[in-house]
């Protein structure tokens, strides 16, 4: 894969995804079930706004201090026998994974669901020199059986399948005989997966963080497929983004904290793996050489941007399941591997305003997501400011759509009015009288603004109101 | 690329031509401390326990002098096999080894052993057994060096996995158990391992299945009076 995950034209994909009821169903549940367990999860905790207060706050100084935190990882990965290679883009990225592999004469290989991978479109670059690569997280795996479908949520890809369409997939290209019980049809992937494990010449995997102070790499499963592929196959590569720096464990406690909790809803994932170089002598198993490609691949200059901020972002996904609009026309809408909020904010940082455009229009500025990213990005803000910029600056856009975002930027700009104008806004339902957005209104449908808000809907739901 | 091109181009992003030693990272709040602050090691085990049995672990607790017995007869519960035992120094005290190997095929993890013969039997076997070095109550979490004689596979191959925990080691959260490994971070094993409870997914229909890649039981048998 690479950030583009679909062919299909912006207006192709909210038809399909629209009209798409079964996906939409299956995303509403989704978001109701994680994010009420998200509340709850939090709630027992306590004190969610300091939590996020100190989460922001480490993202924050890492990424200030990143030349001096990448600099002391390296040097202390290398100390404990790492091999660590550094990549300025996808191609370097493929390119020094392939050089390993061909090394090794490695042709299997297992992955440990990975973003970074997904960005740079590792697997395809390795199928290119014929090395087939496997995915192990369930999710990640039923997709790639199923044609390579594309995910439509960053921690659960495979969010927009049911279980008969499940089955029918390993039935045809597994010979499956069983029914469509997930217990069932997770433990027939498991006697697949355990095979290609022991099989593996290589594991792949991402890096949920790594400590500048020891080298370490931290990654999270629930599955176990991340402890796998760190036991059995003798080398290991980590792709891993270079802003996922944390100083030291005191500060992974508190990423870790968040990232489980807004992650999937949980006080923990099942499994924490912290990996600190390759086995030692006295270890019989575990990988003899452990590779880390560290890949830039745009951030460096989002880091000298004015939204240097979003690189906070810890890949939770709770943003998304808070979206509104990601409800509607789920990951697939989007077209991009980072859905949602975060990619409407990150996408076209990295990849370019002129192709990816279209997916910052995918926001009702509500400010949903705002309130639960745990590492408190300014979501909403972000994606405004790349529409000013898409018109303003990069004249993308016409200027009857100017106007319309001006509207949108009328109410931003007194950002503390916000909350309180949301509440009004069904008011401007009036507004095709006025004769600059009816011209606009002319060649577009004008969103009908709901006399309730999302979020309070949302809320009165939630308490069974709804 | 360098260390020293890549490094140079995350500085100059951040305006400057050299890494430069930041300012300390001040902790706003104390959040994080203050969960369970004051609670007694009994009430930690309490909280330890009910919110193990919450993520699907079974709990046994025992003492020390019964360990034994009930080692046996979690054995007698569980699916019936061999079983691969971590060679830890509490676990040899105890003659687990040869008191198991009365009911059922044993082996010990061989540190001498290869790799091959090693992950042979413990894929083959149905339980594994081994010592935590710390347990977290909010999460129902054990700690574990999977290093040297608690080779990786022990814990993660079998169906089973038996967890001896000392109650004494039990402490609040992720925040005790991060600084115990920060203590060691100059002697880090390659592998350290946070588990809480069994393998699981949600990935289709979000509905919750244990045993995907890793064990499908897990027991965490509370030794009191360790
Ligand atoms: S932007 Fe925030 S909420 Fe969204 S995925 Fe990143 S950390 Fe999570």
């Amino acid at each position: 894969m690479s950030i583009k995950t679909s062919d299909l034209s912006f207006k192709q994909r909210m038809r399909e995804n629209l009209s798409d009821s079964f996906k939409r169903q299956s995303i509403a549940a989704a978001q109701d079930l994680i994010n009420q367990k998200r509340q709850e999860c939090y709630d027992k905790l306590g004190d969610f706004e300091k939590w996020r207060d100190l989460a922001a706050d480490i993202r924050s100084h890492v990424l200030d201090n990143l030349d001096y935190y990448l600099e002391q990882f390296v040097s202390n990965a290398e100390r404990v026998g790492a091999t660590v290679h550094f990549a300025r883009d996808a191609a370097e990225a493929n390119a020094i994974a392939r050089e390993i592999f061909r090394k090794k004469k490695a042709t299997k290989a297992v992955k440990s669901k990975s973003m970074v991978t997904e960005e740079i479109g590792l697997n395809e670059a390795l199928e290119e020199i014929g090395v087939q690569i496997l995915e192990t997280d369930l999710g990640e795996y039923l997709l790639q059986v199923d044609n390579k479908d594309k995910p439509s949520h960053i921690v659960i890809p495979a969010l927009h399948k049911d279980r008969k369409r499940i089955r029918g997939v390993l039935a045809a290209e597994l010979g499956y005989d069983g029914d469509d019980v997930p217990e069932n049809m997770t433990k027939f992937v498991r006697g697949i997966l355990r095979q290609a494990f022991l099989s593996a010449d290589i594991a792949v995997t991402g890096c949920n963080f790594a400590i500048a102070e020891t080298g370490t790499i931290a990654l999270m499963t629930n599955e176990g497929n991340g402890r796998f592929v760190t036991s059995i196959p003798k080398t290991h590569i980590v792709f891993m983004g270079m802003e996922r720096i944390v100083p030291s464990f005191r500060e992974l406690d508190i990423m870790f904290s968040m990232l489980a909790r807004s992650g999937v809803g949980a006080r923990t994932s099942v499994y924490m793996s912290l990996i600190t170089g390759p086995k030692a002598p006295a270890d019989v198993d575990g990988p003899e050489e452990l590779h880390i490609i560290i890949v830039d691949n745009g951030r460096s200059a989002v880091l000298a941007s004015e939204f240097r901020d979003v690189l906070r972002c810890i890949r939770c996904g709770a943003c998304m399941l808070e979206c509104p609009a990601y409800r509607h026309v789920s990951g697939h809408g989007y077209g991009v591997l980072y859905p949602g909020p975060l990619g409407a904010a990150l996408v076209p940082l990295i990849a370019g305003y002129k192709e990816y455009k279209d997916i910052t229009k995918i926001c009702s500025l509500c400010g949903a997501c705002n309130d639960v990213c745990p590492v408190k990005i300014p979501l909403y803000e972000t994606i405004y400011q790349h529409r000013r910029i898409i018109v303003e600056r990069e004249k993308l856009t016409n200027r009857l759509e100017d106007a319309a975002f001006s509207v949108y930027g009328n109410i931003i700009g007194h950002s503390r009015l916000y909350r309180a104008a949301t509440r009004l806004a069904f008011l401007g339902n009036w507004a095709p009288r006025v004769s600059l957005l009816k011209e606009w209104c002319k060649s577009r449908e004008m969103p009908v603004i709901q006399k309730e808000r999302f979020r309070d809907w949302f809320a009165r739901r939630r308490r069974g109101e709804a | 690329m360098t260390t020293h091109e890549f490094i140079g181009t995350v500085s100059r992003a951040l305006g400057r031509s050299t890494p430069q030693a930041p300012a300390p990272l001040v902790y706003r709040h104390s959040v994080h401390t203050d969960v369970m602050r004051g609670l007694s090691q009994d009430a930690l085990a309490k909280e330890f326990v009910d919110y193990s049995r919450t993520i699907g672990a079974h709990v046994v607790e025992t003492t020390r002098s019964q360990l034994p017995a009930s080692l046996i007869q979690v054995v007698k519960d569980s699916p019936a096999g061999s079983i691969v035992v971590a060679d830890d120094p509490l676990l040899r005290e105890l003659g687990i080894v040869r008191l198991l190997r009365a009911i059922a095929p044993v082996q010990l993890w061989d540190v001498d052993g290869t790799p091959a013969e090693n992950i042979k039997f413990a894929e083959k076997a149905r339980i594994g057994i081994a010592v935590a070095r710390m347990a977290l109550a909010e999460s129902g979490t054990v700690l574990l060096f999977s290093h040297a004689g608690t080779g990786r596979s022990v814990t993660l191959l079998p169906e089973a996995t038996i967890y001896i925990i000392p109650q004494s080691l039990i402490r609040p959260r992720l925040t005790q158990g991060m600084a115990y490994v920060q203590e060691q971070q100059n002697d880090l094993p390659p592998c350290i391992n946070f588990v809480s409870g069994p393998s699981a997914t949600s990935d289709i229909e979000l509905v919750r299945v244990v045993g995907v890649h890793g064990p499908m039981h897990v027991v965490h048998m509370l030794v009191t009076d360790l």
